[in-house]
């Protein structure tokens, strides 16, 4: 179907607006080849630890004389100054265990952790692991560095072994910043990209008035002169998941024995409404402008992280259109500017499984340690995957974008070597009205909000 | 005789006890006197002499010590007469008792008397006990070698760090009471074996050898084991906290396993099944590799530990066959032995126990896994060693966990027996034990009767016919606490206190009627004002014992004094309790049919009492708004109703009601019987006689348990669905009280089994696999599965001993049903539809009509009507007619068979609307999917206790193994159904 999508620049003829034009060709990296169950989840973590160790223990060599590395945990020695890589764990007493649900006692049932949807506690404890041991890390005292840790997530530690066979921490290490590929010369114009996220199509909560407000501000309908020609310079927008909204209850035809069999009938019907809105919401968008979709929670995709584009069958309309491009969540884009973003299920998942709450420190965190979801498979469900653990980052991206989250937030961060990444926490449109917009030159984020209680534009 | 143990700092200790002379009585002729004493021990010296075996036999020709003239009295009957003259007789060795009591009770030949035959006293009694009893030491005891009064042995015949001599009389016994309360630091080894056996044989020790040996000592009362160990056979790589010991040879990891249990010198052996298991594989092992001595484990030097294969049986724990293992100074204490005493479970693997105590699944590795890991390298039989620690450890964590040490040390104080008797010996040792040290400060002699078995029909405790329904209102329950101890004491029923017939016909003693109490039953007692009987004595002081340790425990702060009061109390509530059962075993070392039978009879006596006097006072007619009702009374409660359920009766006020009604019945009983108020159920489902279930409230503000009595749920030939369906109907009957919701969810139940919806795990069955059944080739469903999954893959098949888990399939027309039994992964691979018919007749039908008989009129409409119309099962891809059918691909939508194979969907469903809620159905069944195979395997991940390395557990106890299973080969069939979408996951 593909090959016969119109070209980009015929189809932009509604409003004849002069686009400035990027390149955008989303890459293939986070596409799941691997169709065989064969693998375990092991595999999944054996892989990252064998990707991140080296480079960790390269830099640790170099950097350090006092603490001496460690090739595997079982070769440590107690009292001995060392440094060890290795994958954490993190023992979290309220992450949920199946083994609850099918001993559904109404004690447990009634129990906290049945119900919490934030696993960490202070109770909880880090070990870290490599493919020949474990041991456990105990911290300063005085230090919080267990309460940002999360499960999965590739470290050096540097301390010693004590008696008592519990490894001492002084100090961790994370593998920092990828290296970053310099931006292909000089970008004409001021290309902006629109990031949205949460439409929540469906959702009888949200406010359809200011989705409209945000396809007529991007179709250039909105407002006058002025917002025409900032609509002009939109080259992309970027919708980052949870486009579609289902109640709980058209959810649960998966439950466990439900008496009802017409149920999943009526859940079709249901199903069908909010994936039909956001078909008609993407020909509007298409028909003016360049459009990426990831997918995210609650969409109808697979669960299963990298989550797969959507279908062709799901959104025939949009579809007709070379402009519209269903894409992989986490997506990326590695020409120019490189952007990678997800629809925020992975730092949703570190914020229930650590003590880190905003997104930006989160999204800052993933970069250093060079992953994009450390907590898959433990807490986020992923394939077990036996060829390369696709979450590993090679490059730092220039703008990193997380969706669905609670406010909006930029940072900039910069490298040691020179890497200079945007850092967006992309707001729920439904719960905030408000998208953002990246200038991809000046790499600079701005809100836009489309309240319809308190219209502004900034 | 030798006495083990350790002192306060920790070294261990042995004290050989001297000078003390096994004996026992018998009752003296009349005309006995020096010269008669001195001729009845030459004789039967001489007969002895005739008679003893070979290996009894003694160098000096000598066998009795001494026969001495004592004054003591038989516990037999009452008797007004004074002590009268015993016979003591000691012989030299305690295995000559049995030879001379024979020698005895057959006759013998005494000048001027003629033949005399002897009723023996006391003959039956076990050495050790009779030291035990006559030094005043309990098990579990402290004792103090007074200074100056011993000898430390230069020339040590032990492994212990202190050895003495010391005369019998001179050791000094502290009773188990403020300092001398605390249990000794013990040293305790937790150790687990792997074998690595052939493909498809459990291992046999003289073909299969020991691969690694993982050990975990601690000391009672510390946290962290001082030592964690492994001896692995071939190489290993190291282990983080504990210590890897390599061997090239097998003898060699044998004999050094040994030279560490030496040196570890532990007080207690214990583990999983050790006594069935492990130690008597490790012996035959070494017998087979000949090392020699490996045997010699204990802490006598040259003393080799011995097995003797015994048939235990005992009322509480039935017949069953185990090992008798002793080694010298050591207590073993098997946690399985432990656990199959003090709990009733499903299942006993240690994985389950593990789930069910201390809330943990465990990693279990199959046996031909365990062979090539063996066969791998370094790192693979260091994952097994790591298993195997595991294994050893667990045993640790219950032992801490389940308070054994503790209880076992409390209930070998309080009943006097050493603590390594408890675990394999009955009840009655302990009332045997605490009656003979209550005798002794009497002077009574114990008779040893031979056992006649009665035809007296024995008659048990009654019942009040169940008035069976669902009460939504609060019913009291009245219990008579400590029920059978205190009727003994209330009317002094003993054997002392016993008038026997005889005497009775001839009046003997003139009693007047205010002397005696004659029971319910006929027989008669004295009153304790004529003579206070031994047994109320002994329960007595154990229940005064028990206020006591309640009391000091209400105080106690530390938690493990805690502990030990606590496994105190409930070794003195245990041991009141066994008397009555002592006195009733017929079997047993003293029975007395007269007292139990009486016991029993007053029990029905004061029920119907209760009953009566309730239902008289609290009515209407007495100015009580209702009419009570006892609904239930069953041995020693009764549960009363004392309100309609005109309006709403408040739980307060029933209690009120419960406890006057208490009050007002007690004054009719004689002390110390009484009846207590205890708890109220609210609501309440009564099925039948001892088949209830309710709610138990003791404060009226907030209920604290479901309380339910003989529900099979633990019953091991049920699914698991029978088990989660009572469970939730008691629920929702008792907690929502709405008994329409748990009809209509047993219905959704029976629909979804009928629908082929209940996950397989839910349906397994699993019995174990005895060798007798086997060898038999008996027609059971699981001995001729095993028999055919051998056929298939004899290395996956379960062998003896192992526990055989399957479900029931649809079979031919007529099949039986032992044919009908398949290995539930066989079923799950090849979509093999099950016999929900069968569930449903065989397995659910039963409890769902006993639960619901009280509350509808016609339980048998729910297993019949509208739910059980639709069937649905699924295709078997081998087998039968399978092999003829060549499978089409069918349309997503309609089902309609495909022409073009490569097509999604047919004609009809092509427009779009249809297509599209196909592949949202799809989607949204995918995702289903992979939401449970990654909590799953993420799950079992974490459960076995490494990220980097591949499950290999294959638990089948575990509930996750089937779902596992089958979320692994539903997601494929889902990714499948996705692809023909093309869509690209």
């Amino acid at each position: 179907m593909d090959d016969e999508k119109l070209l980009y620049n015929e189809c932009d003829i509604i409003f004849q607006l002069d686009r400035t034009d990027i390149d955008c060709d989303f890459s293939t990296k986070f596409v799941t080849q691997q169709k065989s169950l064969a693998a375990q989840y092991a595999d999944v973590y054996y892989l990252r630890l064998m990707t991140l160790k080296h480079g960790l223990l390269d830099e640790a060599r170099s950097k350090c004389k006092v603490y001496k590395p460690a090739n595997r945990i079982l070769d440590l020695e107690v009292g001995q100054k060392s440094m060890i890589v290795g994958t954490l764990l993190k023992v979290m007493k309220f992450r949920p265990n199946i083994l609850d649900e099918f001993n559904k006692d109404v004690e447990n049932i009634s129990n906290e952790s049945f119900k919490r949807n934030h696993y960490s506690s202070d109770d909880d404890y880090v070990i870290m692991e490599d493919e020949s041991g474990r041991v456990n890390l105990r911290f300063p005292e005085d230090n919080n560095m267990a309460r940002m840790l999360v499960t999965g997530v590739i470290l050096a530690a540097y301390g010693q072994l004590g008696e008592d066979g519990t490894f001492q921490v002084d100090e961790l290490q994370n593998p920092g910043l990828p290296p970053q590929i310099p931006t292909a010369g000089k970008m004409e114009g001021e290309p902006k990209i629109i990031l949205v996220s949460g439409l929540e199509l469906g959702n009888p909560d949200s406010d359809p008035l200011a989705v409209d407000m945000l396809v007529d501000y991007i179709t250039g309908n909105l407002g006058g002169v002025e917002t025409f020609q900032e609509s002009a310079k939109v080259a992309k927008v970027i919708i980052a998941g949870s486009s579609c909204f289902f109640s709980s209850e058209n959810r649960s035809s998966a439950l466990y024995r439900k008496a009802d069999p017409s149920q999943t009938r009526a859940n079709q019907k249901e199903t069908a409404n909010p994936v039909r809105e956001l078909d008609l919401l993407l020909t509007r968008l298409s028909s003016s402008v360049a459009v990426d979709i990831l997918p995210g929670a609650g969409d109808p995709s697979n669960v299963f992280m990298p989550q797969q584009p959507f279908h062709n069958c799901l959104l025939p309309s949009a579809n007709t259109y070379s402009s519209f491009r269903p894409t992989t969540n986490p997506c990326a884009k590695e020409e120019g500017v490189i952007i990678i973003g997800t629809s925020g299920q992975n730092v949703e998942d570190i914020q229930r499984c650590s003590e880190v709450e905003d997104p930006l420190d989160v999204m800052q965190n993933l970069l250093q340690w060079r992953h994009l979801a450390p907590t898959a498979p433990d807490t986020l469900p992923c394939f077990p995957v036996k060829d390369e653990d696709p979450f590993i980052l090679p490059h730092c991206p220039h703008i990193f974008f997380a969706g669905n989250q609670k406010t909006f937030g930029s940072r900039t961060i910069d490298g040691e070597k020179g890497q200079k990444s945007l850092l967006v926490s992309v707001p729920s449109f439904s719960r905030t009205k408000t998208a953002v917009e990246v200038d991809v030159r000046t790499l600079t984020a701005t809100p836009i909000s489309f309240g319809t209680e308190a219209f502004h534009q900034d | 005789m030798r006495l083990y143990g350790v002192t306060a700092e920790g070294h261990s200790a042995v004290v050989h006890v001297h000078g003390y002379d096994p004996y026992f009585y018998v009752q003296a002729p009349k005309e006995i006197n020096e010269n008669i004493c001195q001729e009845i021990a030459e004789t039967l010296n001489r007969r002895m002499a005739e008679r003893v075996d070979s290996s009894k036999k003694t160098s000096n020709g000598q066998y009795i010590r001494y026969v001495e003239m004592e004054y003591k009295q038989t516990i037999w009957n009452y008797r007004q007469e004074d002590f009268v003259k015993f016979l003591k007789i000691s012989t030299v060795w305690p295995q000559h008792v049995t030879t001379a009591r024979s020698i005895l009770e057959n006759g013998i030949q005494i000048s001027n008397l003629g033949t005399r035959t002897f009723l023996t006293y006391e003959s039956n009694v076990v050495f050790v006990m009779r030291y035990m009893v006559d030094a005043g030491i309990v098990g579990a005891n402290w004792i103090t070698l007074p200074a100056n009064q011993y000898l430390t042995r230069s020339n040590p015949n032990t492994t212990c760090q202190f050895e003495m001599d010391v005369m019998w009389q001179k050791l000094i016994s502290h009773d188990p009471d403020g300092d001398w309360l605390k249990i000794a630091p013990l040293r305790i080894l937790s150790f687990d074996i792997e074998c690595a056996g052939r493909k498809g044989c459990f291992p046999e020790p003289d073909k299969d050898p020991v691969i690694q040996i993982a050990n975990w000592v601690t000391i009672q009362g510390m946290d962290t084991p001082i030592v964690k160990n492994i001896f692995t056979l071939k190489s290993c790589a190291a282990i983080s906290g504990a210590e890897v010991h390599s061997f090239e040879d097998e003898s060699e990891m044998l004999q050094g396993w040994r030279d560490f249990v030496i040196a570890c010198d532990p007080d207690i052996l214990t583990g999983y099944n050790i006594v069935g298991f492990d130690i008597p594989y490790l012996m035959d092992r070494a017998k087979a590799l000949k090392v020699a001595s490996f045997p010699v484990l204990g802490r006598m030097k040259n003393s080799k530990t011995k097995i003797k294969k015994t048939t235990f049986s005992s009322a509480q724990m039935g017949t069953r066959e185990t090992n008798e293992i002793s080694i010298d100074g050591r207590v073993i204490f098997d946690v399985l032995q432990a656990i199959q005493r003090e709990y009733k479970l499903h299942s006993y693997t240690l994985n389950s126990v593990c789930a069910k105590f201390l809330g943990e699944q465990k990693e279990d590795v199959h046996h031909s896994i365990i062979s090539d890991l063996q066969n791998g390298d370094a790192e693979s039989r260091r994952r097994l060693a790591v298993y195997c620690l595991k294994d050893a450890y667990l045993p640790q964590r219950l032992l801490d966990k389940l308070m054994f040490i503790y209880n076992y040390v409390e209930m070998a104080r309080v009943t006097g027996v050493p603590i390594g008797w408890l675990l394999v010996r009955g009840q009655m040792l302990k009332v045997m034990s605490q009656l003979l040290r209550k005798a002794r400060s009497k002077g009574l002699l114990l008779p040893n009767l031979k056992v006649e078995s009665t035809d007296e029909k024995f008659e048990g405790a009654i019942v009040i016919e169940p008035k069976k329904g669902f009460y939504s209102d609060p019913i009291a329950t009245l219990d008579f606490a400590s029920l059978y101890p205190s009727i003994m004491m209330a009317h002094n029923l003993c054997y002392s206190t016993l008038v026997s017939k005889e005497d009775l016909r001839t009046n003997k003693f003139n009693f007047t009627p205010e002397q005696i109490t004659v029971t319910p039953h006929g027989d008669t007692f004295v009153k304790p004002s004529v003579k206070k009987g031994i047994l109320p004595e002994i329960l007595d002081e154990l229940l005064a014992a028990r206020k006591r340790a309640k009391a000091d425990l209400k105080k106690a702060t530390d938690p493990i004094m805690k502990a030990v009061l606590d496994g105190r109390q409930l070794a003195l509530k245990v041991s009141a309790n066994s008397v009555y059962g002592f006195t009733g075993a017929q079997v047993g070392k003293l029975p007395c049919l007269e007292i139990s039978s009486s016991v029993t009879a007053f029990g029905r006596e004061m029920i119907e009492l209760t009953k009566a006097k309730v239902e008289a006072h609290y009515t209407v007619a007495n100015g009580y708004k209702h009419d009570s009702v006892v609904v239930y009374g069953d041995t020693d409660s009764v549960m009363i109703k004392f309100g309609e359920n005109r309006e709403r009766w408040m739980i307060d006020e029933t209690m009120k009601l419960a406890l006057s009604a208490a009050d007002f019945v007690n004054t009719s009983f004689v002390k110390p019987i009484k009846l207590e108020f205890e708890k109220v159920y609210y609501p309440y489902l009564l099925m039948n006689k001892k088949r209830y279930a309710a709610l138990l409230w003791t404060n009226p503000d907030k209920f604290d348990k479901m309380d339910c009595k003989g529900i099979e749920t633990v019953r091991r030939d049920n699914c698991g669905l029978v088990r989660t369906m009572v469970d939730t109907c008691l629920k929702t009957i008792l907690m929502q009280r709405d008994p329409n919701a748990a009809a209509e969810y047993v219905k959704g139940v029976i629909r979804d089994l009928l629908m082929n919806k209940v996950d397989i795990s839910e349906l397994i069955i699993t019995k174990a696999l005895h060798k007798s059944e086997e060898d038999s080739k008996s027609a059971q469903a699981h001995v001729v599965l095993a028999a055919r999954m051998k056929e298939r893959d004899p290395n996956t098949a379960p062998v003896l001993g192992d526990r055989v888990p399957y479900v029931i399939i649809k079979g031919p027309k007529g099949a039986k049903a032992f044919e009908k039994a398949e290995d539930p992964i066989f079923v799950l691979e090849n979509n093999l539809p099950i016999d929900v018919q069968h569930y449903l007749d065989h397995q659910l039908s039963q409890p769902i009509l006993r639960l619901f008989e009280p509350i509808l009129d016609k339980p048998q409409s729910l297993l019949s009507g509208d739910h059980t119309r639709q069937i649905s099962l699924s295709t078997p891809t081998t087998g039968g007619l399978m092999k003829f059918v060549k499978a089409t691909k069918t349309c997503l939508g309609c089902r309609t068979p495909l022409k073009d194979e490569r097509a999604t969907v047919c004609e009809h469903c092509k427009p779009k609307e249809v297509l599209f809620k196909v592949a949202v159905r799809s989607i949204d069944n995918l995702n289903h999917m992979q939401t449970q195979f990654a909590k799953l395997w993420t799950q079992c991940q974490r459960c076995q206790g490494s990220l980097h390395m591949e499950v290999i557990c294959t638990s089948r106890d575990c509930p996750i193994f089937y779902r596992r299973r089958k979320a692994h080969k539903d997601l494929i069939e889902a990714q499948k159904t996705a692809e023909r979408f093309s869509l690209s996951w």
